[in-house]
């Protein structure tokens, strides 16, 4: 896998000669497109208990909370 | 009549709407084929549900009250989360997961009348080019067992070629639809970044992510689309304020002096004599429909490949951390504490690609590499879009191949994964710069094997009608789309 990687930044040293002087960097297309702002939604609820339905997947569950090994002692 | 399997989402949908096929009978037509599938396409289905939703379809039908796409069959990639199926990404990460809600397209599609079939095998974590990176197997491509159905959405075009569903949903974060639809010859359309709702879609690159619909044909893929699209806001904080809308609407319109840009970095060198052939095809088609074509140049082509294996492993080191054997996935049996269960935990549960990209992210992401690498990256990224939005000055949409070749065989790039990397190469710039993209077949190759090739089209932001538009017109004029493989037959 080191093998791998290292191929991988040897293509990727090409970006370092590219000039990018001045050029603002584009973290997202949706920017692109028109002026967006941070949206925030109306602060109601909108998603309900569902402790048990989201618990169902966990490896460990114990009276609705997820256990994990002791980290305080 | 031809046989349900080899009828279109809009045949079937006027079908079941005049009843003359009902609901019940196409989906289990539909789950027989999927119980004697051998490509390895489905990651799970399940009859009981199926059917009881079919039943659903049926009755708004028999009481006049079917919706757009009322009792057409749907399968969706494995990384939407669905309450009826499990959802895994491909992953051992997430083996026998169950969401506790529906994705928004799969509701979406839920509420469009259509009836899940099940879930579509994917690279891990969506990532990957040829379906190989599946923690459950291999997907086979249909037109030839030994070679990869491309990917990540192998799964969904392998499904949709072998006529194991009329539709499929996927997702491309650097060409997951528009690739796979190449390979195995099916039409896939990745939208404007933010059309479709990322909401219950399992992040990779969450700036790159995008679903879409893949299927036989354009028409299809416009009546598929148009129920997946829409804002979601309170839900997705990149879902895009445009209005629902009728991708069905151009598809009649002429294209007649419309600008097509074939940019000169997409017919260099290293592309396929048969692919590039396949192109010129259909260009003459696209020529005697009144279209014109510009040259036009996307100098930055090459360095897409750079900028996105830094940006989306990036996007993904972050993503990926939230799995940590805690709240849902994989937890190793064994630990002495908390720290050894979290490295334990995702050392069991990802696969060496998935590894591999999350250290390349971390890596990139970190103090001293970060402005050489991801700032820099970032800022190529722009000069990329920058490009298209010049390019779209001197034409309406550009075309070109969606891969420098037709399908490899199985394992021939496992043990370079970098080459499947810079194949990759047409459809990262589109992805990088978050426009609309979209395959069509447009050949099959003749030489060694017969395998599908496609022809990518790219369009202005929110175009994703005039790509449909362009590519319904040619397959008015071509057989290519219509075409299924040999094995298809076989699953009577």
């Amino acid at each position: 896998m080191l093998t791998q990687i290292n191929s991988f930044f040897e293509i990727v040293e090409q970006i370092s000669a590219v000039s990018t002087e001045g050029v603002i960097p584009l973290a997202h297309p949706a920017e692109l497109l028109k002026e967006v702002e941070l949206r925030l939604r109306d602060d109601v609820v909108s998603e309900f208990d569902e402790r048990e339905a989201h618990q169902l997947s966990a490896p460990a569950v114990e009276n609705g909370l997820f256990l994990v090994p002791r980290v305080v002692e | 009549m031809s046989e349900i399997h080899d009828l279109s989402v809009a045949e079937l949908s006027s079908a079941l709407r005049s009843k003359t096929l009902g609901a019940v009978e196409v989906a289990s037509h539909f789950l027989d084929r999927i119980e004697k599938d051998k490509l390895g396409s489905f990651l799970s289905h399940n009859p009981d549900v199926t059917l009881q939703m079919a039943k659903a379809s049926q009755e708004r039908i028999d009481t006049n009250q079917a919706r757009a796409l009322e009792g057409v069959p749907i399968a969706h990639k494995d990384v939407f989360v669905t309450k009826d199926f499990p959802s895994t990404a491909g992953s051992k990460m997430l083996e026998g997961y169950r969401s506790s809600f529906d994705a928004t397209v799969v509701t979406k599609f839920a509420q469009a009348g259509c009836v899940p079939l099940g879930k579509l095998n994917c690279d891990e974590f969506a990532m990957g080019s040829s379906n190989e990176n599946s923690a459950y197997g291999p997907v086979l491509n249909p037109w030839d067992l030994n070679a990869v159905p491309g990917g990540s959405s192998g799964g969904s075009a392998a499904a949709v070629s072998a006529r194991l569903t009329p539709a499929a949903t996927g997702t491309d974060t650097g060409g997951s639809i528009r690739q796979p639809a190449s390979f195995c010859g099916v039409t896939g359309i990745k939208p404007t970044y933010g059309r479709a709702s990322r909401y219950g879609m399992i992040a990779y690159a969450s700036s790159l992510d995008q679903a879409g619909p893949m299927a036989k044909d354009a028409l299809d893929c416009a009546l598929l689309l148009s129920a997946m699209c829409g804002p979601d806001l309170d839900r997705d904080s990149t879902s895009l304020d445009a209005p629902e809308e009728d991708f069905t609407k151009q598809l009649t319109q002429s294209i007649k002096g419309l600008r097509i840009g074939l940019p000169k970095e997409f017919f260099a060198e290293g592309l396929d004599a048969e692919v590039k052939a396949a192109l010129e095809q259909a260009k003459s088609v696209l020529m005697g429909l009144g279209a014109e074509f510009v040259n036009i140049t996307l100098p930055k082509t090459e360095l897409s490949i750079p900028v996105y294996y830094i940006i989306a492993p990036a996007e993904a080191s972050s993503n990926l951390s939230r799995f940590d054997g805690v709240r849902y996935g994989h937890r190793a049996k064994e630990y002495s504490d908390l720290m050894e269960m979290y490295k334990k935990s995702r050392a069991e549960g990802f696969g060496a690609e998935v590894k591999k990209r999350i250290m390349t992210g971390a890596y990139v992401l970190s103090h001293g590499y970060y402005d050489a690498y991801y700032l820099q990256a970032q800022k190529i990224r722009r000069m990329i879009a920058e490009d298209f939005k010049l390019a779209f000055r001197d034409c309406d949409l550009i075309m070109g191949p969606v891969a420098p070749s037709t399908a490899w065989g199985l394992g021939e790039k496992t043990a370079d994964p970098l080459s499947s990397y810079l194949a990759d190469i047409f459809t990262l710039p589109a992805s990088l710069a978050g426009l609309p993209a979209m395959s069509v077949p447009c050949g099959m190759s003749k030489s060694a094997k017969r395998l599908p090739i496609g022809m990518q089209l790219i369009g202005n932001y929110v175009q994703e009608s005039k790509l449909l538009n362009v590519a319904h017109q040619y397959q008015l004029q071509t057989q290519w789309h219509t075409m299924s493989p040999a094995l298809s037959g076989d699953l009577k």
